[in-house]
């Protein structure tokens, strides 16, 4: 059965006052797959994220989810529609518990209720389980990371975006959360729109990647078939 | 001068002296006042010390609200004294209705309905200005400050054509007389009502703040509201709601404050600078700073100006507050660890 294409973006132009970072960007993911956006610091990557999200308006272009316009809606109401966001920073929120924090990705659903058990929230991250009455504020980098995907995933969302989520992360938990979220994607059907520059990660989730350069798509191909050579070769120009 | 400095405690703005210090100075002047208290033939220093813990109570009452509306939008609303007035005009405005409408001889009736109704109308009335003037205006502290300033005497002016100069409520019966401790000693039932109050407020809005869904949002936005967008809150809704919350609480504050004093329109300015004064000893978004500031700042003013004039008890609590704010910049408590860097 051919995949649906759950995501589209297509010729997304974004600015911050009289700065355009997006030259029109085309992009779309399919169901059940992990698509991967790479790029070298400062091209535009957690902006598109960011316009996507509604967090940044576009000026020109549209977004569409699950068929539906979604461009420059509220991030509230884009959140509703089932897309699940973990910024760079992770941006939980320092002085709530754990669990507070989690039971906050409920605002995401119509009815408050999980779509996916707590208990099984904290078999993916144990650590969440021992620290949940802890601020969310004093975790480290990586418990913060754990939280931010376990905080989405309470609302069960049918798309999550992650930027770098393995920023400043030992490679053994990096290598954890890669199997986690493949682990999501073949048993849930979830898709996830990653933003990432650490190839060896990329490889090991990716099924589709994008190379971003200066505000638009310049390479875009199956991992199967994408070529890397080509690739480290622009990310270490 | 370094040594100076290093007595002090302070370096480069921080304090770095003893821990024990201000535990054992708040020690000492509880034993001041108790000692006071327990040699006080006359009755008149409780006496000032009850009156200051009711007076601190209402300021608690205004600067709760106050608190979570700048910890929310981080704009300062000067109209927020304005909103207490509204509490009071309203209260009266239900007793003129209670006695020349509906004919109820008992004055407690209108006071029991104008509870709620004064917390509502002064709510109703900061949900306006957020919807009409301050949605505008977040992120832009100047803005915001002049705008709301010009509310404030905009609503001056309008209750002083609406009602005059000076209107009184009647003390409802069974707020009067009082509690007699012993013969030189009578604690006021309205008194004690407002620090009833109080208590019941502060207990219901930690409750809401900690153990309720919109608690939990209002305290998300205040963090991150960015994120918290992003997770599904509608933060709008949020800002509103707490706009209600802020402004009725000062609503009720000015209802509570008819039974100790007139209703005049200009009535919030007394309060609004000793309520600032109250959010930033306290350390912005923190209710147990807020409740501790505000009954400092109530039970000292009324001492220092039982003792001195009151125009000098006033300039001493303002460098008492200088002085504190020298040691501990960040309120009486500030975070710990990790969260106290943003
Ligand atoms: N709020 C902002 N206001 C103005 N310019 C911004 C803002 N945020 C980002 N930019 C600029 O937009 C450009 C793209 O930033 P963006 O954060 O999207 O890059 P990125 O690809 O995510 O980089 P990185 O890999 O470092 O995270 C940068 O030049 C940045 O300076
Ligand atoms: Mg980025």
């Amino acid at each position: 059965m051919e995949p649906t294409t759950l995501l589209t973006a297509s010729n997304i132009i974004t600015a911050y006052d009289q700065s355009t970072i997006l030259w029109g960007v085309n992009l779309s993911v399919l169901q059940g797959t992990v698509t991967t956006v790479m790029g070298r610091n400062g091209v535009g990557k957690t902006t598109l994220l960011k316009t996507i999200m509604g967090l940044q308006k576009a000026r020109e272009g549209q977004v569409t989810f699950k068929g539906e316009h979604i461009t420059n809606l509220a991030p509230y109401k884009i959140a509703r529609a089932g897309i699940g966001y973990v910024p760079q920073g992770r941006e939980i929120i320092p002085k709530l518990t754990v669990q507070e924090n989690l039971q906050l990705g409920l605002e995401a659903t119509p009815d408050y209720k999980p779509r996916m058990a707590e208990e099984e929230i904290y078999t993916l991250f144990p650590i969440l389980k021992e620290f949940r009455r802890r601020a969310g504020g004093n975790l480290s980098g990586g418990q913060q990371q754990q939280l931010a995907i376990a905080r989405t995933l309470i609302s069960g969302p049918a798309l999550l975006l992650l930027d770098e989520p393995t920023e400043g992360l030992q490679p053994s938990i990096a290598i954890e959360i890669g199997d986690i979220l493949r682990q999501l994607v073949t048993t849930k059907g979830m898709a996830v729109l990653l933003v990432e520059q650490k190839i060896d990660f990329a490889k090991h989730v990716t099924d589709y990647f994008y190379f971003m350069e200066r505000g638009k798509m310049v390479k875009e191909g199956n991992a199967a078939t994408f070529d890397f050579n080509e690739l480290q070769e622009h990310i270490a120009v | 001068m370094e040594l100076l400095l290093k007595i002090n405690g302070i370096k480069s703005g921080k304090w770095t002296g003893p821990k024990w210090l201000w535990p054992v100075i708040l020690a000492g002047a509880v034993l001041f006042f108790a000692v006071r208290v327990a040699t006080d033939s006359s009755g008149t220093y409780v006496q000032n010390l009850f009156s200051g813990i009711s007076l601190g109570s209402i300021l608690i009452l205004v600067s709760l609200g106050l608190a979570i509306v700048y910890g929310l939008a981080g704009i300062i609303n000067m109209a927020h004294g304005e909103f207490l007035m509204i509490g009071a005009y309203t209260t009266y405005s239900v007793q003129v209705f209670f006695t020349n409408v509906l004919h109820v001889q008992s004055s407690n009736w209108f006071f029991i309905t104008a509870l709620p109704v004064s917390f509502i109308v002064a709510g109703l009335a900061g949900l306006l200005l957020e919807r009409l003037i301050i949605r505008h205006l977040y992120a832009k502290p100047l803005e915001s400050l002049l705008a709301t300033w010009g509310v404030s005497l905009i609503l001056i002016q309008t209750a002083r054509s609406l009602f005059g100069d000076l209107t009184a409520v009647k003390l409802p019966e069974m707020l009067a007389g009082g509690w007699r401790v012993n013969e030189n000693l009578v604690l006021p039932y309205n008194r004690l009502f407002i620090i009833a109050l109080t208590i019941v407020v502060i207990i219901a809005l930690y409750r809401t703040l900690t153990a309720t869904r919109l608690g939990m949002q209002i305290r998300a936005v205040t963090q991150n509201r960015s994120m918290s967008a992003c997770l599904g809150i509608n933060t709008k809704r949020i800002d509103a709601m707490t706009f209600f919350i802020g402004s009725g609480l000062a609503g009720l504050a000015g209802c509570a404050m008819t039974l100790i004093g007139n209703v005049v329109p200009d009535m919030g300015q007394t309060y609004i600078v000793d309520a600032f004064l109250t959010v930033v000893i306290g350390g912005v978004g923190k209710l147990l700073g807020t409740i501790t500031a505000g009954l400092g700042i109530g039970i000292f003013s009324k001492v220092l100006e039982a003792f001195f004039e009151a125009v000098y008890g006033k300039v001493l609590i303002l460098l008492l507050i200088m002085l504190f704010m020298q040691f501990k910049p960040r309120g009486i408590f500030p975070d710990k660890g990790r969260t106290a860097a943003d």
